[in-house]
């Protein structure tokens, strides 16, 4: 065997190991970092403000395993929502809008995700169209899951959103776990759903 | 880690684009050192490793789309929007081992030479490709073991076709090779 062919594959197979060590060690540095926040707020028992304005100084870039970038919204029924908001439930945030199909070929799914899981909060935020075209969308659709108002389309830059529909999903204690780029099938949904509340 | 290789403003490289690149570059070069090994002409085997990987990509797209025709009967410019998710690894195989059928009657090289070659150069190229799913970490994507279990399976592969490959000179051990590696990739995903 070619010696540059022997030097390839040794490359390679150092190449594979590094790449696993390396995203083994940022799996074990995100339990770490997670562990002494829950500490923080177990102690403090509901007097978590301090807490909270710490995490969202940190959480102004979007990073996996990092605490998810919060964002206050205008719902479709005139309330403010933070994703803060919603500590203690698995957040869905999907980008939408009205004009794409996938979306449109999504959003059943997510009514369905939405009445079936209690522990599950799903925020669609439309980005950068009128309300009254969203108003009348989700009217036509029946869903009743919480639609927020991204006018400038802030927040989508802030999460990356390079096509709709995009997913994240955010945890319990507002860590971001990962997204999903495009649409999801409602298996794809749930599995992800079962594989948060497994870890 | 962030899920974007790069982002700056607008302008953003996912890890998708940055290990696709690198990836197609390992089997690029392994690709040209086995064009010495097999005694063909450098420039012309790297034209055809160019051409199979558009015609894979081809391949896994319409795979995909094949697959999921309903996804984009009323979408028809969503064709054109790739991403790892959306693309078929069967397709790729499929439409890549009937291109090189072609290729090795337009070019005169023995389809058992053309098979050791390219199947080399994929199983080296997926075994540092299949990583991006765990540093874009979509949620769609396998766990950390068995991602490492597929990049040492696509590696395992890559050394039997050198070890195997030139000792038969025979196209059916490639395809066995090939067929075995796709049938443990489907088991394990």
């Amino acid at each position: 065997m070619n010696r540059k062919v022997i030097a390839i594959m040794l490359i390679a197979l150092v190449l594979v190991w590094g790449l696993y060590f390396f995203t083994m060690e940022g799996n074990k540095e995100a339990k770490e970092e997670k562990l002494p926040q829950q500490d923080v707020v177990e102690e403090n028992n509901g007097d978590s403000v301090d807490t909270e304005e710490v995490v969202d100084k940190e959480a102004s870039e979007l990073a996996i395993d990092k605490l998810a970038p919060n964002f206050t919204l205008e719902s479709l029924d005139g309330e403010m929502v933070s994703l803060k908001d919603y500590r203690g439930k698995i957040v869905l945030i999907n980008f939408w809008a009205t004009w794409c199909k996938f979306c449109d070929q999504e959003m059943p799914d997510l009514q369905r995700l939405h009445q079936e899981n209690d522990d599950l909060v799903i925020l669609a935020v439309d980005v950068m169209e009128e309300r009254e075209e969203v108003e009348k969308y989700i009217e036509k659709g029946g869903y009743d899951f919480k639609v927020l108002l991204d006018p400038k389309g802030e927040v989508a830059r802030t999460y990356l959103v390079g096509g709709f529909p995009t997913s994240y999903f955010v945890d319990e204690d507002g860590m971001l776990l990962g997204g999903v780029p495009g649409m999801m099938t409602y298996a794809q949904m749930n599995q992800i759903l079962e594989d948060i509340r497994g870890n | 880690m962030r899920p974007f290789f790069f982002s700056y403003k607008s302008i953003s490289i996912s890890w998708y684009m940055f290990f696709t690149l690198v990836s197609a570059s390992f089997g690029y070069i392994m690709a040209s050192i086995l064009a010495t090994e097999y005694r063909e002409k450098k420039d012309k085997i790297q034209d055809i490793y160019l051409i199979l990987l558009i015609v894979g990509f081809i391949g896994a797209r319409f795979g995909y789309v094949l697959r999921h025709p309903d996804l984009y009967r009323d979408n028809i410019f969503s064709l054109f929007k790739l991403s790892h998710y959306n693309l078929s690894f069967l397709g790729g195989i499929l439409s890549g081992f009937i291109a090189l059928i072609f290729i090795s009657r337009i070019y005169g090289i023995a389809i058992e030479k053309l098979l050791s070659i390219f199947t080399t150069a994929f199983y080296l190229s997926m075994a540092i490709g299949i990583w991006v799913l765990r540093f874009d970490r979509l949620l769609l994507s396998l766990d950390h073991f068995k991602i490492l279990l597929l990049s040492l399976m696509f590696l395992v592969g890559m050394v039997l076709e050198l070890a195997l490959g030139r000792r038969f000179k025979n196209k059916y051990t490639s395809i066995t090779i090939l067929l075995a590696t796709v049938f443990a990739y489907y088991i394990l995903i």
